[in-house]
Formats: structure tokens, C-alpha cells, sequence
């Protein structure tokens, strides 16, 4: 397909906006005059939009097919989300009008804080961080300052083996060593390898429960313990959170600090990579450290006050992703109180059923009753053909599908990681089963058809080892 | 039950298939004393009704929603294209994760390396990222960026860059490792001052970090500051708006390494502060430090072009502890919504709209400067200016917003000590904003002024 910059037309930008006149220009000294005007696009407003709904027919999301994309919980995004953030006293609310001016969003932000602190279990959030890993990031930075006010300066912080890369890459980013930590057969944290790794310069432990296996760590409250034990705090990744909302919290389990990720949990689309939310819920003793703006009630008003003195700062410009919380907000007052619990159960239950169904040719890498998703591997006759988790991935493109997420955890080998959520219906989950049945005997029979899929989608294979050889970045580095 | 799919007879039948008799069954092994009964949740409510009350929320901030909005410091009330509006609502794209899987993300991928080429082509830089999270991070990440290539640890930071970007850049800086100084960069009445900020830059410096425009709307010329910078091994940032390169010398002309800032001018609305898009572009010798996806070029198995995510080794999934930032989820929709922005706009219609905001500016400036009490400020504006009255900044806000006029930010009520004062208020004026609206801004405020003296 043509890029923008292919495509020529009469343009019709400039009838967006008055033109100002010669003398507007004449006002920037020569000096600062840019030489030549950057060369973009020239098109008639029906080019550009035909050419982006060209992009869109070469694109896939959770609105066109099964995304059963492990940690990622690519659920329906409902619609009424998306025309709620789109009134326009939330979507032209300038982010400093006054306090008294914008009581609505101010009300929205502070309930939905509530509803987060009740879900999880803490005491209080933010709703400041824009994505999971700068909750991530803003959680320890919360676990530094902690530490920091009671004069214990501690530099190691805790991922499990299995951890997302986002863990030792956000600990990292916060000043933190990273020491991972073994996992041990049933997939949970060994406890013993838990209890050698802690000691006084520990200063956190990340976990994501149910872990990202897919498992829920048992020993839970063991390990709160250890940790606590020796001084030390424990984060909770909450990537996997749509596998217990309404049935446990983490807060109960022993968790200090939590993250959400909205953009999974609480239904806001995940934007083709982004924007998300990443709001922080923490327990009592270290809400003080919490960044601005904090939302702040008096009686039926609501104001943005500054951080305490012992906050970490900011972590953003403003407050946060509002356009998604906004969204959360609604979905969660759609939910209410039954429909969280309902939400997780049958997250569970899709992918149990799923787990049970695909193991004679998948086998679940632990073989163990599962939560909201698993980590499948082909069997030994499939790998035995040559065949590679990659090209089963590309062979159910083919299908209709997207592929689960391939390659994670790093501890499992050819791992499919599977997580249907709880919005698909039980025909499709069958339809997903049989795909991957046909297509595990297909790896048997005729896997060149496999090797050389997808053969039905808007591309063949890509070559991902020549794009990061010969870099091409841009239109102009590619002439 | 909202949102969920499967019958009560499917749930029966996949239990029975799992030899399970109830749904709580599934939870067997989290430990009963965790499992809890009662969650002080609101009971759900209808799509209606979730309407009605959002519609009411939505109500209480209309008056502001609907003012004359004079307010920027960080985000700018710019005309959304209402083709940008009908796009950005295709399901394929904004429903979609990040294009792991190219084979069926080639819509968004195309449009992030079209982005891609945009920014570059706006910053006169030869590479762009896919999107940080907002103008804050971005500069916070361009700092780590440099200290990577330079290996060092000392940033300087002109001090009249965004008080709420300098936080964040303290925030993060610790745990980066970095060692962050300010310098002035000149004050109200003076000017920009590039001396202070080449002074600083010594032999353990990895960047000079300065704002073009700076907080107070005033465009400088970077080149001395490029030379000093050069001249030490250390790189310069610009911290730059991208509707103002259509006319400004941009940062990359200016011998700027690395420009970021925020995207959020480029068609994303206010929405209260995000979601905006942090961008960052850079010289093509810095591409293997910096943070972020980057889309690339490349072919498909029958050998036509084709659109990846690359240079993955940089990043978290890959590289963990390692990885040249942590972020993975980020603002992807905006990066795409800001491309379709410049493609909508295009050369004439993103010059037009720069220009509208310089001479709203004057427009704006010429009326105050009338008025007597009120003190105004040397230098070239582009979008933005500070104007000082004797009146406290806030009461001047409260006054012209009870005329439907939202003012500008009061600086010291809202940001603290600074080098401005407790009358000064920062104003922005994009093509937005009418004659009339100008002309009823400056009767408002010589009223108010006048009935102060
Ligand atoms: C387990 C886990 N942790 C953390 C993250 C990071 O979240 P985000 O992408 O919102 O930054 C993810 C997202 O992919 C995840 O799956």
C-alpha cells in the first residue's frame, strides 16, 4: 500500500484554519525564520481519510476478532466508555481551569479512586501514573521513599524469574539493583530461594498474583511474611488483576503497593499500544509519599491539592490519562459490585475450559488448575517436526484469530501464553479449540503450511531480521 | 450481567467438562480466608443509566468546557479536525495491542512510521519514536538518552523550562543516576538569556536541556548554545512545540541532537490532561540509546514492503534491567492521531495555524499594552506571553472567568516561587480564539484593573 507521502491531491488543510496574513510571519526575526516549510503531506481531506480507513482494513482489533492474547486481557471495550469521554465538558476541560469550574471531573477521579481502593484493598491511589510501568516506576520510587524516611536505604529490589520485563526494567529505572528470584516446579515462587534472596538490603519484592504463569502463588501470605519480616515491602504487578477483582484482594494478601492497568482490567482499549492508565493504590503508611496532584474531598467539594512534603514529586504533567479513566469509571459503574465478581469468574472459566481442551496437542507448561490464563507449549510430536511456536502463532492468523502471546515468560520454553477473557462467547472459544487442533495436525502432516503462514493476511511474513539490519526509520531513510 | 458472553447454559456445560460443580469452585486453591464475600461496590447499573449520570458529570464542568479558553502551560486549545475525530473511532485501531504481530497490524504500524517521518521532517531531526507518555517524560528520557551516549551523569536544565517538566525531571533523576542543574535562563523583563545555561556546560556534562519555546512563549535562537554544548562532548535538547516549527527554525536546524516535548497540540484535544503523546526525535547516531518502539521499513516473505516494530533489543520485554527505558505500553493512539493531524493539516494548513497563534498573540498584546496598570514583557511570542497587573493573578482569573473567559494560569498561585510574580498571569492564544474573544478578554481586564485602582 502507497505511504501519505505517495499520494498527492488538492490540499485542503489550510481551509481548517483563517489565514492570518503575511504580516503574522513578518513578526518572527529572520533569524528564526524556519528556511523551507517541512515537507508534509499535500491532500484533499477524502484523501487522507481514505487512506487512513485503508490503514484501518489492514489492522486487527478485539472489535474484529478473538484476541486471546496472554497478559494482555484484550476484553470488549463497550462503547458507551468511549462516548463518555467524548462529552465535551470532559474532552475540552483544560487541565487548568479552576478547581471550582471542573467539580464533575474532580467528583469522577475521586470515586474512582474509592472503587480502586475497595477492589484492591488499600488505603489510597493515584491516578497519576499513565501505563502499567509507570505505576511500576512510581510504586518504587514510593518503596525508596519509604525506606528513605525511616533511614534505611535499601538497593535490591526482588523480580521473580517469570516476571514481566517491565519489573526489572522499572526497579532498574528507580535506582534499584534487580535480583530475580527462581521459581520452582509448581510455577510458584520457591520460598527457600525467597528466603536466601532477602535480607537487609532488600528493599521490595514485585509479584504479580496470579503470577505470570497464569498460577495463583498459594503461599501468598508465606511470602508477604518474609518479606515483611525482614523490613522490606511487597509490590503487586496488577497486570493479572481480571483473575481475582471481586473475589480477592491484594491489599488482604499482604501487598503495600499495587498497580492497575486499566487499559486490561477495567475495559479501556489498549489503542493499538497505547494510551493506557496505570493509577497506584497504596496502604496507609505510605500514602504520604504519594505524587501530585492528589484529589482531595471537603464536604460536596472536590479540589486538586499539592503533595505532601514527603511526596516523590510528579510523575507526569498533569494528572494522569483522564480521557481513559473516564472510561474506567464508566465501566465499572456498569459492572458494580455483582459484575466485577462475574467478570473474574468467567475469566477463569474460559480459560480453564480452554486449558483442558487444548491439552492433548498443548499441554499447560505447569499442570496445574489455572486462573485467567495459561502457558501452553506445543507438544513433543509437534516440536519434534521442526515446528515452532512462531509458526503456529502465523498459521492461526490464517484462521481468524490472533495468536496468544508467544515467547513469555522466558522460563518456559515455546510458550503460547492463552488468556480469553471473559467477554467471548463459548462458540468461539470452540472455534479457537478446533483451530488449534487442525492446525496441530497440520504441524504433523504438512508443516511447510505452517512455516510459511500466514498466507491470508494483509502481508505475508515479515522480515523482522532485515528491519533491524537496515534500518529504515523513516520515509526519507529508505531513498 | 453486562459484558460477559457466556449463557448460564455454557457455564454449566464448561463446568461439567471441568468436573466442577460452581463457579467458586474455580478458586478452590486461593486460600478461603482471602476469598471475600462483600465488596462496598455500587450495585450495576443500566447503559442508560451510566449515561445519565456521566451526562450530569459532564454538565458540572461545561462552564469551563465551554469558556474562551486563554489557558496553556502545557496544553493548548487547538481546533480538533473533525475527520481526525470520525477516524480515531475505527475499531481495527484503537481496540488493537501493540503490533506484535505485524502480519495484521499493518494499519497501525504504517501509521506510526508515518508519524515517524513526520516528526522528523517537522524537528529537521532523522528519527522520531512511536510515542512517550506525555512532554514531561519525554524530556526526562531524552536527559537518560544523552547520559547513555555520553556517559556521563551531569544535565543542565535551563530553568525557565515547564516548573511541572522540571518536576517530574526531579523526580526521576535519582534513580537515574542523573545530576541535575539549573540554571536561569533569563527573567521577565530581561529576555531569554542564553549565557547562564552555556556557562554551565563543562567537560562532565551529558546535556544541555532548553525550552523553544520557553514557559513563557518566548523563541530564542539555539545555535550558540548547540556550540557550547558541542564544544564540552554534551548533547543539545530542544524541548520544543511541533505547530511552531511550520514557521520557527526548528530544533534540529538549530543544532539540537535530540528535541521532545508534548504532541498534545497535534489534533488531541484537552481531556483534562491527558492522554497527550510525549515525542522525541534525534540524530540518527543516537537511535540504538533511545527509549521507545520505533516502526521500520522492511518485506514481507513475498518480498513487498512491509511495516515491524524494531530495534527491540532496547527495550524491557528483551533487555529487562538493561533496557533503555521501561516503558512498553504508550501512547500509540496519539502518536497516530497526531500523524493524521499533520496529513489533514498539511504544510499550508499547519503554517496557517502557527501563524494564527503569532498574531492572535499580538492581537492580544497590542490591546493589554493599552491599558493602563498593565505590564507586559520583551520578546518574540509565538502562542503564549505573560502579562503582569497590580491586582493578585487569581483575582484577575476569577474576574474574567465570571464574563465566561478563562485568563490564563495564574503562575504564582498555581506554580510557587518563581521568577514571576503574584500579579503575573501566562496567556495563551491559538487560532482558536476569535477577535471578539480577544476584544472582550481586554475589556474585561481594563474593567477589572480600573475599578482596582
Ligand atoms: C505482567 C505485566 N506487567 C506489566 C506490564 C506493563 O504494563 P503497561 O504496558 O501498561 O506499561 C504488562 C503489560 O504488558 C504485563 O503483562
Amino acid at each position: 500500500m502507497e505511504l501519505v507521502f505517495e499520494k498527492h491531491s488538492a490540499a485542503s488543510g489550510a481551509a481548517n484554519v483563517p489565514d492570518p496574513g503575511p504580516e503574522a510571519e513578518a513578526l518572527v526575526p529572520p533569524e528564526l525564520r524556519r528556511a523551507a516549510p517541512p515537507a508534509l503531506p499535500e491532500l484533499s481531506e477524502l484523501d487522507v481519510v481514505r487512506h487512513y480507513l485503508a490503514l484501518s482494513r489492514r489492522q486487527v482489533g478485539v472489535d474484529s476478532v478473538f484476541y486471546p492474547l496472554g497478559s494482555c486481557t484484550m476484553k470488549y471495550n463497550p462503547k458507551l466508555c468511549e462516548e463518555a469521554a467524548r462529552l465535551p465538558g470532559f474532552a475540552r476541560l483544560h487541565p487548568h481551569a479552576p478547581d471550582e469550574l471542573c467539580q464533575g471531573m474532580l467528583a469522577l477521579l475521586w470515586n474512582l479512586e474509592q472503587r480502586l481502593c475497595e477492589i484492591c484493598g488499600m488505603d489510597a491511589f493515584t491516578l497519576a501514573p499513565m501505563a502499567g510501568a509507570q505505576g511500576e516506576w512510581t510504586g518504587l520510587l514510593l518503596v525508596r521513599a519509604y525506606h528513605r524516611a525511616r533511614n534505611d536505604a535499601r538497593t535490591e529490589v526482588l523480580v521473580p524469574d517469570s516476571a514481566h520485563g517491565t519489573n526489572p526494567a522499572s526497579a532498574a529505572m528507580a535506582g534499584f539493583e534487580v535480583r530475580a528470584v527462581a521459581s520452582n516446579d509448581d510455577g510458584e515462587v520457591d520460598l527457600a530461594a525467597l528466603r536466601n534472596a532477602v535480607g537487609p538490603k532488600t528493599a521490595a519484592l514485585m509479584l504479580t498474583n496470579p503470577n505470570t504463569l497464569g498460577l495463583f502463588e498459594t503461599r501468598i501470605r508465606e511470602i508477604a511474611a518474609v518479606l515483611h519480616q525482614a523490613g522490606a515491602l511487597l509490590y503487586y504487578d496488577g497486570a493479572n488483576l481480571n483473575a481475582i477483582c471481586g473475589v480477592a484482594r491484594p491489599g488482604d494478601m499482604g501487598f503495600d503497593i499495587v498497580h492497575v492497568n486499566v487499559h486490561k482490567t477495567f475495559a479501556t482499549p489498549h489503542g493499538g499500544g497505547g494510551p493506557g492508565a496505570g493509577p497506584v493504590g497504596v496502604k496507609a503508611r505510605i500514602a504520604p509519599f504519594l505524587p501530585a496532584p492528589r484529589i482531595v474531598r471537603e464536604g460536596e467539594r472536590f479540589a486538586r491539592a499539592e503533595a505532601s512534603p514527603q511526596s516523590i514529586g510528579r510523575v507526569g504533567a498533569f494528572g494522569g490519562n483522564a480521557g481513559i479513566l473516564i472510561r474506567a469509571y464508566a465501566y465499572l459503574a456498569m459492572l458494580g459490585r455483582e459484575g466485577v465478581t462475574r467478570v473474574a469468574q468467567h475469566a477463569v472459566l474460559a480459560a480453564r475450559y480452554l486449558a483442558a481442551r487444548l491439552a492433548s496437542d498443548f499441554p499447560s507448561a505447569y499442570d496445574r488448575p489455572c486462573m485467567h490464563e495459561f502457558v501452553a507449549t506445543p507438544s513433543a510430536a509437534i516440536l519434534g517436526k521442526g515446528v515452532k511456536t512462531l509458526d503456529i502463532a502465523k498459521r492461526l492468523i490464517d484462521c481468524g484469530f490472533h495468536p496468544p502471546t508467544v515467547y513469555f515468560p522466558m522460563i518456559v520454553h515455546e510458550a503460547l501464553m492463552v488468556e480469553p477473557t471473559e467477554t467471548e462467547t463459548k462458540e468461539r472459544l470452540d472455534a479457537f479449540v478446533a483451530a488449534m487442533h487442525v492446525i496441530a495436525a497440520e504441524a504433523m502432516a504438512t508443516p511447510e503450511k505452517l512455516k510459511t503462514a500466514p498466507q491470508n493476511a494483509p502481508v505475508g511474513r515479515v522480515d523482522e531480521v532485515k528491519a533491524a539490519r537496515e534500518l529504515v526509520l523513516t520515509y526519507d531513510m529508505a531513498r | 450481567m453486562p459484558f460477559v458472553s457466556l449463557t448460564d447454559a455454557d457455564v454449566e456445560a464448561m463446568l461439567g467438562e471441568l468436573g466442577l460443580g460452581s463457579l467458586d469452585a474455580l478458586f478452590a486453591h486461593v486460600p478461603e480466608d482471602l476469598r471475600r464475600h462483600a465488596f462496598a461496590l455500587p450495585p450495576g447499573r443500566t447503559q442508560l443509566e451510566v449515561e445519565r449520570e456521566l451526562e450530569a458529570l459532564a454538565a458540572r464542568n461545561d462552564r469551563a468546557a465551554g469558556a474562551a479558553c486563554f489557558l496553556g502551560a502545557g496544553a493548548y486549545d487547538h481546533h480538533v479536525p473533525a475527520a481526525l475525530r470520525e477516524i480515531l473511532r475505527r475499531g481495527e485501531l484503537y481496540t488493537a495491542y501493540t503490533p506484535y504481530q505485524p502480519e495484521i497490524a499493518q494499519g497501525m504500524l504504517q501509521a506510526l512510521f508515518e508519524y515517524q517521518t513526520m516528526l522528523a521532517r517537522l524537528t529537521g531531526l532523522d528519527v522520531a519514536n512511536a510515542s512517550l507518555y506525555d512532554g514531561a517524560t519525554a524530556c526526562l528520557e531524552a536527559l537518560g538518552l544523552a547520559v547513555r551516549h555520553t556517559n556521563r551523569t551531569r544535565v543542565v536544565v535551563d530553568a525557565n523550562l515547564n516548573p511541572r517538566w522540571r518536576d517530574v525531571i526531579k523526580t526521576g533523576a535519582a534513580g537515574m543516576g542523573l545530576t541535575v542543574v539549573e540554571v536561569p535562563g533569563g527573567g521577565l523583563a530581561q529576555g531569554r538569556d542564553a549565557a547562564a545555561p552555556a556557562a554551565a556546560v563543562d567537560a562532565s556534562t551529558a546535556a544541555l536541556l532548553v525550552p523553544n519555546p520557553d514557559f513563557f512563549g518566548r523563541y530564542a535562537d539555539l545555535k550558540a548554545l548547540a556550540q557550547a554544548a558541542h564544544a564540552h562532548g554534551a548533547l543539545l535538547i530542544g524541548a520544543a512545540a511541533p505547530i511552531s516549527m511550520a514557521i520557527f527554525e526548528p530544533p534540529g536546524a538549530m543544532g539540537c541532537d535530540v528535541a521532545c516535548g508534548e504532541g498534545q497540540e497535534l489534533g488531541l484535544g484537552l481531556s483534562f490532561g491527558g492522554p497527550y503523546l510525549g515525542f522525541l526525535a534525534a540524530r540518527k547516531e543516537l537511535v540504538r540509546r533511545m527509549p521507545g518502539r520505533l516502526v521500520g521499513m522492511t518485506v514481507d516473505s513475498r518480498g513487498q514492503r512491509a511495516f515491524t516494530l524494531t530495534l527491540q533489543t532496547r527495550e524491557q520485554h528483551i533487555r529487562r534491567e538493561k533496557a533503555t527505558s521501561n516503558i512498553c505500553s504508550n501512547q500509540s493512539l496519539c502518536a497516530f492521531a497526531a500523524g493524521l493531524y499533520l496529513a489533514i493539516m498539511g504544510r499550508e494548513g499547519l503554517r496557517r495555524c502557527a501563524a494564527a497563534c503569532l498574531a492572535g498573540v499580538a492581537a492580544l498584546r497590542a490591546k493589554l499594552a493599552a491599558i493602563p496598570g498593565v505590564t507586559l514583557f520583551p520578546g518574540t511570542h509565538w502562542r503564549e506571553f505573560v502579562f503582569r497587573t497590580p491586582l493578585r493573578a487569581e483575582r484577575v482569573c476569577e474576574l474574567l472567568a465570571a464574563k465566561g473567559i478563562l485568563a490564563g494560569v495564574p503562575l504564582a498561585a498555581r506554580f510557587g516561587a518563581g521568577i514571576w510574580e503574584a500579579g503575573d498571569v501566562l496567556v495563551a492564544v491559538t487560532e482558536k480564539r476569535t477577535a471578539e474573544e480577544i476584544d472582550a478578554y481586554a475589556a474585561a481586564l481594563r474593567e477589572a484593573v480600573a475599578a482596582a485602582r
